[in-house]
């Protein structure tokens, strides 16, 4: 009996899958981070190459609203997949964009019992991401760099950002695509007099957050696409556990059992 | 004489030695807390099926269960409890340890020599 029924219960490396969707579930919610952080540089950069007040506006309407969707979208995850709290919880967004952001710089002991400012310090990535946006912007600002220095400077961080993302996933395979969008983005800046000739836009610091946001929001979207093939993997398999698991009283290791104290 | 591997194999702790508890007890032990839904989604079992898993394992101690209300609705938070933390790490070593013997091991070592040659 047993050995058969316990080989279809459980393929070699699942125990693996497992454990590593189980510790990046909420970095692979692509929906949350990536995709609205791509969501922002691109409209930003859109805004920035259309040179129209008007449709500036409406780019910064629908960011702000890309913001709050990305907030509203934790809700959704929680529905569609459930919860899971991470021993470092990491809140990408960290501290000021977060709804209860401001306790998270106070000195006081979270619900978990860990320091509010060692969780900001731990998980604020994506906010100091943005920071460090909008610092890039103020230096453009103030004339520190020339337009196509900005784009090299632009592709090589965002670029440098999502293969450390990659490696810090652990989940080498299943996100090819974190190589693939890194080296576009690292060929961007390192080429980037031959992708002028080739996009013109490129030239203009929107042409990079352009292609910086483009590159993010397809790693977010294909973030949410690896976390739904993850669970519903696990779902298909669900008939072939339900068989094999339908005599839960008694699992091939109790009736060994049994058969040892009879 | 030391047991077989084989034997060995039999005095594993059999609360964990099971495909579907260990992949639960192997989520848990990957996140401080973990829900239902999400315990579901990840094993692929029925509800009838993990509900029961997860009662065997409160009962044996290793998997504390916390219950509150999120939005109205009852959410069921699974944790894995420190003596379950323990056990899980002694079972890998104990696991480890087995396969190391099962691939040191010989029929010969186990088998009596033939009483006529």
């Amino acid at each position: 009996m047993s050995a058969r029924r316990l080989e279809g219960c459980m393929k070699p490396g699942e125990l693996e899958r497992i454990r590593i969707v189980t510790r990046h579930f909420v970095d692979l919610q692509g929906l949350r981070w990536n995709a609205p952080l791509g969501v922002l540089l691109l409209l930003n950069g859109a805004s920035m190459l259309a040179r129209n007040v008007f449709l500036s506006i409406a780019c910064g309407l629908v960011a702000f609203a890309n913001l709050q969707l990305a907030l509203a979208t934790k809700r959704f995850y929680r529905r569609r997949f459930g919860e899971v709290e991470g021993f470092d919880t990491p809140e990408p967004w960290g501290s000021g964009l977060a709804p209860h952001g401001p306790r998270y710089f106070g000195g006081v002991e979270g619900p978990r019992g860990r320091p509010m400012v060692r969780r900001h310090l731990d998980g604020g990535w994506l906010t100091e991401l943005f920071l460090l946006l909008i610092g890039f912007a103020a230096a453009g600002m103030l004339g520190l760099f020339r337009p196509t220095q900005g784009v090299e400077l632009l592709c090589t961080v965002f670029g440098a950002a999502l293969l450390w993302r990659w490696t810090r996933l652990e989940m080498i395979g299943a996100q090819w695509y974190y190589p693939v969008l890194s080296a576009l983005l690292l060929a961007a800046a390192a080429f980037h007099g031959a992708a002028v000739v080739l996009v013109p836009a490129l030239g203009r610091v929107g042409g990079g957050l352009v292609l910086v946001g483009g590159a993010w929001m397809v790693a977010g979207l294909l973030d949410h696409r690896t976390l739904e093939r993850a669970l519903r993997s696990a779902g298909m398999r669900r008939g072939l556990f339900a068989r094999a698991r339908e005599d839960v009283e008694e699992t091939p290791w109790e009736e060994m059992q049994r058969g040892e104290t009879r | 004489m030391s047991a077989t591997p084989f034997e060995q194999l039999a005095h594993l702790d059999r609360r964990i030695h099971e495909p579907t508890r260990l992949a639960i007890l192997a989520a848990l032990s990957a996140c401080e807390r973990a829900d239902f839904l999400f315990l579901q989604g990840i094993t692929g079992l029925t509800k009838g099926n993990l509900s029961s898993h997860l009662a065997k394992l409160e009962e044996a101690g290793l998997v504390e269960i916390e219950k509150r209300f999120v939005d109205k609705k009852t959410q069921t938070l699974a944790r894995l409890s420190r003596e379950g933390r323990e056990a899980l790490d002694t079972y890998w070593r104990e696991v480890e340890a087995l396969r190391k013997d099962a691939a040191r091991w010989r029929p010969a070592q186990a088998l009596p020599e033939p009483s006529g040659s």
